[in-house]
């Protein structure tokens, strides 16, 4: 849809090129005639760009009217199903796909965020060869070229990013038939390498465990943030929602523990959280597994490893009475970052406690292994070493910048004769790569996924590449020297193979048609295995497990909830987006105790200095009641040095500490204070509710739920006061809008406030906007640190426009620009408004966000797509 | 104590004929002092910052000024009510004191009723400049759209408008229509004929008979009965922009008087800041005596009382209320929190540096009294400052407490409108009588008639 304009550009620019020069005479009557009409046109704010009119009109589409279509998205490989909607062909917003057993409906901050990455115009937008423009031809032809065309593949080595695509693991065999010799090599900063070993140790294969929480009423998380990050997370949290939505005193409520090093979603969320190292998670699921009853083989090396949790034994004495009560209806979930011995232990407690089958089953894993190809960059920075690789293709992985810093991939890269990098960014790698393949969107691709639990969906474009991407798809498909054939026809193949063999053309298209449409293949989820565990691969593991020092500081490596492993960090809706607890925005920093700030003699805004075997970086600090003591944590994803504009120079670099052998945790680092200070952009300065909890946070206990209204009535703040000069309320209008927000099932995930980014056409502001206090959320979530100042807990308070019957907004207004709906709804009338900012002051919610500049004036045409044509991109000097 | 030492007391210490006086008083305009040239172009290059201060904050947006959510209104508002308030001892000084039949204030009225125009016309710059838009600042007056769109009235905003439009349009007419008989002696005196031309223009063909008198006089007399309850109306309509708003700490009955107390309190302190230095450069000191100073540091302590009378109201009522969010901003944050060192020179200059006026030598002491109005300038601003931001700063939800920090452009702004109204202040005395003749004329007979009864 996007070409026919841009041919039109074209011809208009070679015709305004063709014409005759113009006079000097004729310039000066033209530039008198221009100043005249631009003394005219002053008088109106008319945009002076030219605009195309929507000549030809496809039949499906009526302007105006938004049309969804469902894809999928994907991370690290795990799909989740999405709608996404499409205003003339522009997709604008993503919904979750209410019939997708992962998304439910549901959609995560990059989800939301994902509309933004495709307008991004720092995208790479051309194919280059060595750092100059080059033709797909060109590039093509050098790439399927080379002495291992000869030599049966040996020295073609691909990277790709850990991907569950049917169609990539049909390609992947055919490759392998064709190049027998070619290596295949995944990489991800986060791989889920953890989870699988922990599976081997107990069930001797790679099995994911598929989590099942309306049946459970009691979970103990293990350093995992599974209601916030993870394959299958918006489904967790969505059953976990679902049991803590109690309808009386009588029903029951799930009960959550967490045990992690640094408040995440999950441990906001928890009942009772502890706050341990994350090294010594391993020794509390030993306890744990001791205490529930281990199988007897493990005993020894049990009470071995579980010494370190003796400190907190009353909390996991507690944990695990209530897990032996709860048996068959409770779940043990350990989290991503820690070892496979701490998987094993979960799978051993969910086995001791009857949970396998019941709230726990287990299916294979979506992710490729592509014929036990490694998950890490191990072989394939050996065959670089060794010289013994000539082409290296590396399919949308930014591997240079997220290898660990023992693997100088940027210089190993150059040993490969030719490197090609298919990247939606000029980024690290492809700056050590030869050859830069522009990647197409995922909006923008052919393409097809499975979720975590094995459902198929195909990926489906939204808008043709807005800089003619390509895919792995398409890559793959030149290595494996496949007749030409698009990314649409190897997908349908694929598709047509192995879900429709047998069938007539008109029965497939339907069945094709239907998938499209739905967004879900039918009948695809994986069965669960039966799996019987054995102990003896486990008991050797514990035995030989080491066992961390006590009071060495460690340092720990969290994905970013805000640019995941730094693929997002160009994108300034995730950028802006505040942290969840400690709601920083642009930037990361090393987050640490109260404790161990005070035992350095550190402050928040301190920068330090962290070295970390023989590396070191440097960070700003922030103190975080309720992190756990002698921890500090670095999330992944910052200090980018790629060409992606916003991206580059924010934050610090984790990957600059990380080792092969420490990828997630490692102890023994050492931090220094630098004397140098950060002004760190923070949506929210004060997290202590000054004692107004009662007024602003009122909490209750289930029992209360069955108190009577009488005494609910006398907690409100209101009723300690009898006089009123408002003696009649306004009634109710025969429509009224209302809109309740459960602040016992809210994770404080911050979905909802990049999906009212998107919808709202609210703009960026950057960090010294936010450093001003001028970001513009108009839904914000905010977080209070309450409770025991040592191990305090979250309350989570997303904040937005009440719609106040009598508004307070209102009255105040100069203009009648914000004014009440006959429906009780607050509405603002922006071209009424001459920004007095009086209805902010007086709003109570301090919702309320104002132009302070013109925030969409320097917008290029590309990131103009971006805009919800329903909402009005807001003017210089406007309340909103 | 001698009677030497004791300050010469009279409202007129001046023993010259009527002509002698017309000439001396006329003058001081027609020969302007040397210092004059170089002091208008100091505040002219002063206005010239805030023109471009101005400029930039238009084309760019209100951006460039350090405010933010929650502190919305900041330094512009803070401007805005300290200009507005020194307006109004000119009004009190012309209207008020005119219908208390008060001698004293002829020699001062018209100077204070030139500061009150030129203080309201910086004032009236900063509602205008507030404005995210303000090329739309029309949308605030009821005219008849076409649209049938109307201003809110509920809004305080829009008493504003309308509060502060008053307030120019009566004062100008009143300084104006006290001019016009001084107005015609210069048209009389002058010598170049342009000169005369402009000033008979200027004059309305003013000719002195005792008709015009006797008209004059009713004229005067009704605009300073109009004039009298803007003093107490412009500032009590200007607290209700904070008195009406639900912000604790700004959500109080007692701002209207509280209000009017300040507004005259920081406008006496700037007819003493100028009448000061104006009565020694211009050798003043017989038509403007120390009965003059006496009398306005009196006001001064008068009013200081009253503010101080109206905090200590404010905080008990904080307290009384009860209402928890009130008692933190009034009993915690304003004397303890971020901004606390600004609450404290608040008490500072504005209770306890006036105190110094119970002592007639400071009452009659060019330099001290003139001190002290100076410390009076200080506290004042900072007391509106402190009111606006501290409320804001800190209000109902923890999550959106920030702090505010003025930006260049801010403290530009603050610094052009003191060069700008210096500068209008400059040429008003340069080029117009400051001292109205005609009336100071009248004062002398009457006191003279005293004298021959007494």
């Amino acid at each position: 849809m996007t070409r026919p304009r841009r041919d039109e550009y074209a011809i208009a620019l070679d015709e305004a090129q063709a014409s005759e020069p113009i006079a000097r005479r004729e310039l000066l009557k033209l530039m008198g005639a221009a100043l005249g009409l631009a003394g005219l046109a002053a008088c109106t704010r008319a945009p002076d760009q030219a605009i195309v009119p929507y000549v030809v009109q496809p039949p499906e589409v009526t302007p105006g009217r938004p049309r969804f279509y469902a894809t999928a998205t994907t991370l690290d490989g795990y799909a989740t199903g999405v709608l996404v909607e499409s205003h003339e062909g522009r997709p604008t917003k993503v919904e979750g796909n209410p019939e997708h057993p992962v998304s439910r409906g549901a959609s995560s901050v990059f989800d939301q965020a994902s509309v933004l990455g495709l307008y991004d115009p720092s995208r790479a937008r051309s194919n280059k060869a060595r750092g100059s423009v080059a033709s797909w031809i060109e590039v093509r032809s050098a790439l399927t070229a080379g002495p291992w065309t000869g030599r049966r593949g040996r020295g073609l080595h691909v990277l790709l990013a850990p991907t569950s695509s049917p169609t990539t693991r049909e390609q992947l065999r055919e490759l392998r038939a064709r190049w027998p010799e070619a290596q295949i090599h995944f990489h991800s900063a986060t791989p889920r390498t953890n989870v699988w070993e922990g599976s081997r140790l107990v069930f001797g294969r790679v099995l994911e465990p598929l989590l099942d929480l309306t049946r459970a009423d009691v979970i103990v998380a293990l350093d995992s943030d599974f209601l916030a990050a993870g394959p299958g997370h918006l489904r967790l949290a969505r059953e976990h929602a679902g049991m803590r939505t109690p309808r009386g005193a009588k029903s029951e409520m799930n009960r959550l523990y967490a045990f992690e090093p640094g408040y995440t979603a999950t441990g906001a969320s928890a009942d009772h959280r502890l706050a341990v190292r994350a090294h010594d998670v391993q020794a509390i699921a030993a306890a744990l597994l001791e205490a529930v009853g281990a199988p007897a083989s493990l005993g020894p090396a049990l009470s071995r490893l579980r010494e370190r949790a003796s400190a907190y034994d009353r909390f996991v004495q507690a944990v695990a009475r209530d897990l032996t009560s709860h048996r068959g209806r409770s779940v043990v979930i350990a989290g991503d970052a820690q070892p496979p011995v701490v998987h094993a232990l979960a799978h051993a407690l969910n086995a001791a406690l009857g949970n396998l089958g019941a709230t726990v089953s287990l299916v294979a894993s979506p992710i490729l292994d592509a014929g036990g190809a490694s998950h890490d960059l191990g072989v394939l920075t050996r065959a670089l070493e060794g010289g013994t690789v000539d082409t290296l293709v590396v399919l949308g992985t930014n591997a240079v910048y997220t290898a660990p810093a023992d693997v100088p991939l940027r210089a190993l890269i150059g040993r490969a004769r030719q490197s090609a990098y298919l990247g939606l960014y000029e980024d690290e790698t492809s700056e050590a790569c030869t050859f830069t393949i522009a990647a197409a969107h995922e909006l923008e691709s052919w393409g097809d996924a499975l979720a975590e639990d094995g459902t198929e969906t195909i990926v489906q474009p939204l808008i043709a590449p807005l800089f003619d991407g390509r895919t792995p798809i398409d890559v793959l498909a030149l290595l494996a020297d496949r007749p030409a054939g698009t990314s649409y026809d190897l997908v349908r193949a694929r598709f047509a193979k192995e879900r429709a063999a047998g069938r007539d053309a008109a029965s497939f298209e339907a069945l094709w048609n239907r998938a499209l449409m739905r967004g879900v293949v039918d009948g695809t989820a994986f069965a669960a295995e039966a799996a019987p565990p054995s102990w003896t691969r486990l008991s050797d593991a514990l035995a030989t497990t080491r066992i961390p020092p006590a009071d060495a500081l460690e340092i720990v490596f969290p994905i970013d909830p805000r640019v995941h492993d730094g693929r997002f960090s160009n994108n300034a809706w995730l950028l802006e987006l505040p942290s969840p607890i400690t709601k920083l925005t642009w930037t990361n920093a090393a987050t640490l105790a109260p404790e161990t700030a005070a035992e350095h003699g550190l402050v928040t805004g301190d920068e330090i200095e962290l070295r970390f075997l023989g590396r070191a970086v440097r960070a700003p600090v922030m103190v975080v009641p309720g992190h756990a003591p002698r921890s500090v944590a670095l999330s992944l994803g910052w200090g980018r040095r790629g060409s992606e504009e916003l991206a580059r120079g924010l934050g610090t670099s984790a990957y600059a500490l990380r080792a092969r052998s420490s990828l997630v945790m490692g102890t023994g680092l050492e931090i220094a204070k630098t004397g140098a200070r950060h002004d760190l952009p923070i949506t929210q300065q004060h997290h202590d509710l000054h004692g107004r909890d009662d007024d602003i946070l009122r909490h209750a206990t289930r029992a209360d739920l069955g108190a009577s209204k009488e005494r609910w009535r006398k907690r409100a703040p209101h009723a300690k006061r009898s006089l009123t000069l408002y003696h009649v309320e306004p009634g109710p209008a025969p429509h009224q809008w209302g809109m309740g927000i459960d602040l016992s099932i809210c994770t404080g995930c911050a979905s909802c406030v990049v999906a009212c980014q998107a919808e709202n056409n609210v703009p960026t502001v950057g960090a010294d906007g936010v450093r001003m206090g001028r970001h513009m959320h108009w839904l914000r979530i905010d977080s209070y640190f309450v409770g025991d100042a040592n191990a305090p807990d979250v309350a989570l308070q997303p904040m937005l426009c009440q719609h106040c019957e009598m508004a307070p907004c209102e009255y105040v207004c100069p203009t009648n620009a914000t004014v009440h709906s006959t429906d009780g709804l607050n509405q603002m009338v922006y071209n009424r408004c001459v920004g007095t900012r009086f209805c902010s002051n007086n709003c109570p919610y301090k919702v309320r966000r104002f132009n302070w500049f013109d925030y969409h004036g320097d917008e290029s045409k590309t990131e103009q797509l971006v805009h919800n044509p329903d909402v009005t991109v807001r003017a210089l000097g406007v309340m909103e | 104590m001698t009677a030497a030492a004791l300050p010469d007391m009279r409202v007129l210490a001046d023993g010259s004929t009527y002509a002698e006086l017309t000439d001396e008083l006329l003058g001081k305009v027609l020969q302007p002092p040397r210092w004059m040239k170089p002091a208008l172009l100091v505040t002219f290059a002063g206005t010239l910052v805030l023109f471009a201060a101005i400029t930039y904050t238009v084309v760019t947006g209100i951006g460039v000024w350090g405010n933010n959510i929650p502190v919305a209104w900041a330094f512009a508002i803070t401007n805005f009510v300290w200009w507005i308030g020194i307006g109004h001892a000119g009004t009190f000084i012309s209207a008020f004191l005119l219908l208390l039949e008060q001698r004293w204030r002829t020699s001062i009225n018209r100077f204070a009723e030139g500061m009150t125009l030129f203080a309201v016309m910086q004032a009236g710059l900063f509602p205008l400049l507030h404005m995210g838009r303000p090329w739309f600042f029309y949308w605030l007056a009821p005219y008849p759209s076409t649209m049938k769109v109307w201003p809110q009235f509920r809004s305080a905003l829009t008493w504003d408008v309308v509060a502060v439009s008053t307030y120019f349009i009566v004062s100008f007419l009143f300084w104006y229509l006290g001019l016009v008989p001084d107005l015609a002696a210069m048209r009389d005196r002058a010598k170049e004929r342009w000169r005369r031309r402009v000033y008979g223009v200027f004059a309305l063909g003013w000719y002195g008979s005792t008709r015009s008198w006797g008209r004059w006089r009713i004229a005067y007399g009704l605009l300073g009965g109009i004039a009298t309850p803007l003093v107490v109306s412009v500032h009590s309509i200007v607290s209700s922009d904070f008195a009406t708003s639900l912000l604790p700490g700004w959500h109080s009955a007692i701002f209207p008087p509280y209000f009017v107390a300040g507004a005259i309190f920081s406008g006496f302190a700037m007819v003493v800041t100028l009448i000061v230095p104006a009565r020694r450069l211009y050798r003043l000191e017989r038509v403007i005596t120390a009965r003059h100073l006496d009398n306005m540091a009196k006001m001064l302590l008068v009013t200081g009382w009253i503010v101080t009378y109206s905090y200590i109201v404010e905080t008990w009522a904080a307290w009384q209320s009860g209402d928890e969010y009130e008692r933190y901003t009034q009993l915690w944050m304003r004397p303890f929190g971020p901004y606390a060192w600004l609450c404290w020179l608040v008490i500072v200059c504005n209770c306890v540096a006036p105190q110094l006026l119970w002592f007639q030598r400071v009452r009659t002491s060019p330099v001290a009294l003139w001190v002290v109005s100076i410390a009076v300038q200080i506290g004042m601003w900072s007391e509106r400052f402190v009111l606006i931001v501290t409320s804001e700063s800190r209000d109902f939800l923890p999550s959106s407490w920030r702090m505010y920090r003025p930006t260049v452009v801010d403290a530009a702004l603050l610094f052009g409108t003191c060069s700008f109204f210096l500068f209008l202040f400059l040429l008003f005395l340069r080029f117009v009588p400051f001292i109205p003749i005609s009336e100071l004329k009248e004062l002398k007979h009457d006191l003279a008639k005293e004298e021959n009864h007494g």
